[in-house]
């Protein structure tokens, strides 16, 4: 195919398409980027609890059953560190629940020993475990495992839906597409049948209907992005104000937003490809 | 060059509108393709420049039997075939000179040369000054030389014309005729659908003739 004189220009999709794939792109952009942070904040999480235990004393428990309970954690191969955690620790953890009125300060609250591995390892918890059962009964021993467990199903099973959104946001942008491909092909159908007279193979029919697909869809799913990326500044800000430990941090990374913007020039490709398929599907009628 | 044999045509599940048809064209002849409305000669010429795929028959052109080559080799063997089309069929949103141009582009000709062919050759049928025209500026007769330039840039192995006289007065039907001659002379073979007996008369040129969706003996015409 030589210049751009080659064909003559199509009527256009006009204006609904890049509105439409805008839409489908910022789904997809939110979604995808709701997936990103999913995956960022258990990182964090995981980074933050694994490698430490908890041990819990009950409030009754005379004093000397902490210092046992933590020569007895401190002597245990593989643990790095165990400390007693202060009231005022535990009384501002509980804050959220009971608030900032010294309530906790008054509740007969149990002893927290953080206790720190060399390395995460579930034999060394094992082992404290074993040794707490036989020392000292009433102490618990919580390895976070359980509810991080529960959590981390939920935030894959959040992830993956957020994958199912993405793939159906560009799996319905590709049908817009195509639709919109063949109501310009019914539109331009004597120029198309020319074209096919005058030797024109089906690639180089359907050139003009991808460039002006790439072209419509690139233009909305940067709307989309644009979009998507207020809303994420916004959701950031949001999260920033409510100083929550778990969404602390950037959720985003720069490779995050990489992907983000892959997913416009995603549609934009897809798009095109829709727009080939259906011009290729629609020329097989002709002889 | 082209062969058919036995070729039947229909459309859709609809009567055949082509019957038996059976005739060679030789490279480098010139005839006319002649009948009453209805006889089939638009349908024909359809199957020629491979519009349509007969429903029965077999059909050879340039060495290619058509039933069994892929459809991916019709874009060359259409390439090689000139048409000028009842209506013209000019492309609107290009220029006369891009209109004429586009069978070279496609073709992948460079554009340098494209230009300056294009550009002789429109100056030859008298679309010098129109290079840059959209066709629906131009008289009938203008879209007329600019379908046929069209047709004929590629210097195609075949000229087909579909009642390119139907709307012409005699004197524009002659001088059209004497230009499809310059073009037959440059080795074509041209066939030209046409129901003008008068023009047959003065250019006597051999006639297949159509009647009833089969081709028949071609009757003397009267003098």
């Amino acid at each position: 195919m030589t210049g751009p004189a080659t064909l003559p220009r199509l009527a256009g999709y006009g204006a609904a398409l890049p509105l439409l794939v805008a839409v489908m792109a910022f789904v997809a952009q939110l979604a995808l980027a709701g997936g990103l942070a999913l995956n960022t904040a258990l990182a964090n999480w995981h980074a933050e609890l694994a490698g430490r235990l908890t041990i819990e004393l009950p409030a009754a428990a005379p004093g000397e059953r902490l210092e046992e309970a933590l020569a007895l954690a401190r002597a245990t191969p593989g643990v790095r560190t165990a400390a007693a955690l202060p009231k005022a620790e535990v009384s501002k953890l509980l804050e959220p629940w009971l608030g900032k009125r010294g309530l906790a300060d008054r509740l007969p609250l149990p002893t927290l020993i953080d206790v720190a591995l060399d390395t995460p390892s579930a034999e060394v918890a094992k082992t404290l475990a074993t040794r707490l059962a036989g020392a000292m009964p009433e102490a618990v021993l919580d390895d976070h495992r359980l509810w991080f467990g529960h959590w981390v199903v939920l935030l894959h099973w959040l992830q993956f839906i957020a994958a199912g959104v993405v793939l159906l946001a560009v799996a319905a942008g590709a049908l817009v597409v195509a639709i919109a491909t063949r109501a310009l092909l019914a539109a331009e159908r004597g120029t198309v049948e020319i074209l096919h007279l005058l030797g024109a193979r089906d690639w180089q029919i359907a050139r003009p209907f991808q460039r002006e697909a790439l072209q419509r869809a690139g233009l909305g799913s940067l709307a989309g992005l644009a979009l998507a990326s207020l809303a994420l500044l916004l959701v950031g800000h949001l999260l920033a104000r409510a100083d929550s430990p778990i969404l602390a941090g950037r959720l985003l990374s720069w490779r995050d937003c990489g992907w983000l913007a892959a997913t416009a020039a995603a549609f934009a490709g897809v798009a095109m490809l829709a727009a080939r398929a259906t011009v290729l599907g629609d020329l097989r009628r002709l002889p | 060059m082209i062969r058919f044999h036995n070729v039947g045509l229909r459309y859709g599940q609809g009567p055949e509108v082509l019957r038996d048809i059976t005739f060679t064209l030789e490279p480098g002849s010139f005839q006319f393709l002649t009948g009453p409305s209805g006889a089939g000669k638009t349908s024909l010429l359809r199957l020629l420049y491979l519009a349509q795929r007969p429903t029965r028959g077999s059909i050879v052109m340039f060495g290619t039997e058509l039933n069994k080559a892929p459809r991916r080799a019709m874009p060359d063997i259409r390439r090689r075939i000139g048409v000028v089309f009842q209506d013209f069929r000019l492309i609107e949103q290009l220029s006369v000179l891009d209109n004429v141009a586009l069978p070279l582009r496609l073709a992948g000709q460079r554009e340098e040369r494209t230009t300056r062919d294009v550009t002789e050759l429109l100056r030859w049928v008298g679309l010098g000054d129109k290079l840059q025209a959209r066709p629906s500026i131009l008289s009938g007769g203008e879209q007329q030389r600019c379908a046929i330039a069209r047709a004929v840039v590629t210097n195609p192995a075949l000229l087909l014309a579909d009642e390119p006289t139907g709307n012409l007065d005699d004197a524009a039907a002659v001088r059209l005729l004497r230009l499809f001659e310059e073009l037959h002379k440059g080795g074509a073979a041209v066939l030209i659908a046409s129901h003008n007996t008068g023009l047959m008369q003065r250019f006597p040129h051999r006639r297949l003739q159509l009647s009833d969706n089969a081709l028949v003996a071609a009757p003397a015409l009267a003098a």
